[in-house]
């Protein structure tokens, strides 16, 4: 009897346990729920007013980022010294400014460039005082600023620009800055303060490769992968690979006064759940990688704040490869265009919190063009009568091959493989960890696949010629066999990179666009923001349109 | 045993010959070229037949093996395609924290799991033997990272009184250290005390039930010595092998505490270099979890002879 009772009382407690935990679980809904109600309201507007609202939004967001938000009775000053610690998520793998792997958005910590992305996408100087556009439009003279030092003590000539410079446009060397500089022929050296870089054609995209073309001294080249060794406000104390990186304040950097902070520490920390709660336990101040289903929860917390790099570089989207049927067809791809429901994908893959996208670069861009924005609405029935039209009434079967196993290439495959299926298409899921995803990829041995495009140019001449077209060992789509319409985007597309008047370029990328989005080959989902947490300590934490992360003006109070 | 245990270290050397074979077979078969993933999407071909050449990847496969054979015997693990770290060192860097982890955890376990096992066995059928049962199921059934978020989310981010993750150095700062060392030992442990719990307990029953416990009881022995160093010697003997297999679980990286901890161990380096088919790192790994079962397995076998004198060796 004594047993049965025991029993009983175990049972009950078990059950409470289990309903604690399930009504524990719906606390955090409850709270989303709120935030879901809100941001609803405001993104219905977005799909169903005209483009200014959206414009107004996407403005917002590129302010977030100015702006840092401080508490009232915080200090407002910037303080000198302190520790700013972060987290970045999975561990370095190289510091060599010219490529573009893990953690590439620290560069700006131990290298600079002669020029930078300012917030409103226009350029500003940095390392060069100036800059001028020489030889009919042919070469950049840049005039460096005088007594800048590298952390090994030796002050920057012209001659390590033109040393960087010439690296840099070696392709043979397999890093990712030879692409930003195809059409560069050569750099020189006019005097000691003087550089001119030519190229072979006008290449409207040239500041955008200068932007990234971080210096380093010839003599570190051999130690650059392990040794960061530049012109920024740190300097590389000790790496630890899988444990820590100390970076120290560089005494000798050429801003008066900066860096405010003494150290950065940036701790690896590969779990997206424990990254956020060592921010809120606060044994890490700042952190990049915030999972989108999450970053609710950390806007609301007391004392974080929470910014997204401004969009448009890179977006989400769904890319056909027309060379398989039925993707050959323009019709049907112009229907896969139609049949994608973005709200949806936003609301369920994206929690919420991403923007939508058509036009697939910055609305802050000269060239953006506003009626162009809605050229695909969401329209099922419009998809079934133009794959009737294209002689697929009763759909087919297809397949999406997509980038990696898990994460938000997975999931917006997922609700897209549901808005298919309500047109009649038949899609079969193949989610591919990375290193098979990529040979399948460039040997073109997929129907569709779920992908991350786009463009890290402020100039949209590098949209309209790198990723949308031509470099030939990246024809994964079968774009460039194409010899209907491609000659034609081609010839648009090169004659707006002829020539300097930003009048006619706009017109000419118009034409290009058009073209784009009529052949629809790529669908673009929502924009690819990084997004970063940091707590009320810190200020002037400032990402760029790279998100990469500058603090050279940072501070954290004390 | 002195003889024994040489015996059984050189057995070991044609065991971790075939193993590292069959290592290296099947990391090279699993799809995926290295190269391609270092160089990207945007690699030309020539970037690409660099890099192969580079990495000495495009060489037969006999003669890749035979070279890293090579390697390895003038003590040359070879470089990471990761970082470019020598392997070596990136592993020699990582197993005292791995190291760490699982004495600590085999601690917790046994901590746990002893006395409940012993008290749980005596009185079969009592509230301490239902709450013991109740503890190893729960035990059980509780995934791991789900107990590792709300141990942080208690003690870390509710109490503040230990760090969420990392590891401080034991030499900076040794109150930090053990501090971030008990969460994750916790953790594990927990997981090791359910097994090892039942284990203990059933083996108890079975001996507790023997001639040997009941004459021993007659002569009058004190109930501690009965069950201490009759009973428990004798129920220790399956126990040993389950704990001696749980800590070799153990060395091989608890992966995803290593994750949630960001304790840098062995175990999360080597989800890293799958992943990014670092081979290097893959045969060096994986071949130091085999060398670690074998020795585990080794000191599990000598253990019977000091447990049981009866077990003698040939």
């Amino acid at each position: 009897m004594r047993s049965k009772v025991f029993l009983f009382i175990i049972i009950a407690l078990l059950l409470t346990v289990v309903l604690a935990a399930c009504g524990g679980s719906s606390a955090p809904e409850v709270v989303e729920k709120v935030v879901k109600e809100t941001v609803v309201v405001e993104k219905e507007k977005v799909v169903k007013e005209t483009v200014v609202v959206e414009k107004e939004v996407v403005k917002e967001v590129v302010k977030e980022v100015v702006v840092t938000p401080e508490p009232e009775a915080a200090p407002t000053e910037p303080q000198k010294g302190g520790v700013l610690n972060m987290s970045l998520g999975p561990d370095f793998t190289t510091f060599d400014p010219f490529f573009d792997v893990n953690n590439r958005q620290f560069k700006p910590i131990f290298f600079e460039a002669p020029i930078r992305i300012s917030d409103e996408g226009t350029f500003e100087p940095w390392l060069a005082e100036s800059w001028e556009l020489v030889d009919d439009g042919l070469a950049y003279v840049l005039h460096l600023r005088k007594g800048v030092k590298f952390h090994n003590g030796r002050e920057m000539t012209a001659d390590d620009v033109v040393w960087s410079a010439l690296r840099a446009m070696d392709a043979d060397l397999g890093h990712h800055l030879s692409d930003r500089f195809q059409t560069a022929t050569g750099a020189e050296k006019i005097d000691d303060y003087t550089v001119k870089i030519t190229y072979s054609v006008i290449t409207p995209s040239a500041l955008d490769g200068i932007a990234r073309l971080y210096i380093y001294p010839q003599e570190a080249v051999d130690t650059i992968e392990k040794m960061p060794v530049g012109t920024g406000p740190f300097m590389l104390e000790e790496w630890v690979p899988g444990d820590h990186m100390v970076a120290v304040r560089f005494p000798d950097y050429w801003q008066e006064g900066l860096p405010y902070l003494d150290k950065v520490v940036v701790k690896p920390i590969p779990d997206e759940q424990s990254k956020m709660l060592n921010l809120m336990a606060g044994s890490i101040d700042a952190l990049m990688g915030v999972p989108l289903a999450d970053k609710p929860l950390l806007e609301q917390a007391d004392g974080i704040n929470v910014i997204s790099s401004p969009p448009g570089f890179n977006f989400y989207a769904f890319i056909l490869n027309i060379n398989r049927p039925p993707f050959d067809n323009p019709k049907v791809r112009q229907a896969m265009n139609y049949a994608v429901d973005r709200k949806k994908i936003i609301e369920t893959a994206f929690h919420g919190e991403a923007l939508p996208v058509m036009v697939p670069y910055a609305s802050t861009s000269w060239a953006f063009a506003e009626d162009l924005n809605n050229f695909y609405t969401y329209d099922p029935e419009k998809a079934k009568a133009l794959l009737a039209e294209a002689g697929y009434p009763d759909g087919f079967k297809t397949s999406i091959l997509i980038r990696g196993a898990s994460g938000p290439y997975v999931d917006m495959a997922q609700v897209y493989q549901q808005d298919l299926a309500d047109i009649g298409v038949e899609v079969e899921l193949l989610p591919t960890e990375l290193p098979q995803y990529f040979p399948k990829l460039i040997h073109s041995e997929f129907d569709m696949v779920s992908h991350g495009t786009g463009e890290a140019t402020v100039d949209p001449s590098g949209l309209f010629l790198g990723a949308a077209c031509c470099r030939p060992f990246r024809n994964f789509f079968g774009i460039t066999d194409n010899t209907d319409w491609f000659p034609t985007y081609k010839e648009v597309a090169e004659k707006a990179g002829t020539t300097l008047d930003q009048d006619e370029r706009k017109e000419l990328y118009h034409q290009a666009l058009t073209i784009l989005l009529e052949q629809g080959w790529t669908i673009p989902v929502a924009w690819n923001q990084s997004v970063y947490a940091f707590n009320d300590s810190v200020h002037n934490f400032r990402i760029d349109m790279d998100g990469a992360i500058w603090l050279n003006e940072a501070w954290v109070a004390k | 045993m002195g003889k024994y245990a040489l015996r059984r270290l050189l057995q070991m050397i044609p065991v971790l010959i075939i193993v590292s074979i069959l290592i290296f077979a099947i990391i090279h078969l699993i799809p995926g070229n290295p190269a391609q993933l270092m160089a990207g999407p945007n690699a030309t071909p020539e970037q690409l037949t660099a890099l192969n050449q580079q990495y000495g990847l495009d060489k037969p496969l006999v003669q890749q093996y035979f070279i890293w054979i090579q390697n390895v015997l003038h003590g040359n693990l070879g470089t990471s395609f990761i970082n470019g770290f020598p392997v070596g060192k990136l592993i020699l860097q990582r197993i005292p924290a791995t190291l760490e982890l699982a004495l600590a955890a085999a601690f917790i376990g046994l901590l746990f799991s002893v006395p409940l096992g012993i008290f749980s066995a005596l009185k079969p059928g009592s509230i301490l033997d239902f709450l013991t049962t109740l503890f190893s199921a729960l035990s059980f059934a509780v995934p791991s990272f789900w107990l590792a978020i709300l141990l942080v989310l208690l003690f870390s981010l509710h109490f503040k009184i230990l760090p969420p993750s990392g590891r401080p150095p034991f030499t900076e700062d040794p109150v930090l250290h053990l501090k971030s060392l008990l969460m994750p030992a916790f953790t594990l442990g927990i997981a090791m005390a359910a097994k090892l719990t039942r284990y203990l307990r059933s083996a108890m029953l079975d001996v507790l039930d023997q001639d040997y416990i009941r004459t021993a009881r007659a002569k009058g022995l004190s109930n501690s010595t009965v069950v201490i160093r009759h009973a428990l010697r004798n129920a220790l003997i399956p126990v040993i092998t389950v704990f001696g297999l749980q800590v070799g679980d153990l060395l091989s990286g608890a992966i995803i505490v290593e994750s949630i901890f960001a304790w840098p161990g062995v175990g999360r380096l080597t989800i890293q270099a799958i992943g990014w088919r670092d081979y290097s790192i893959l045969q060096a790994s994986v071949m130091f979890i085999v060398f670690a079962f074998l020795a585990v397995n080794l000191l599990t076998d000598l253990a019977y002879g000091l447990i049981n004198p009866r077990i003698r060796y040939d």
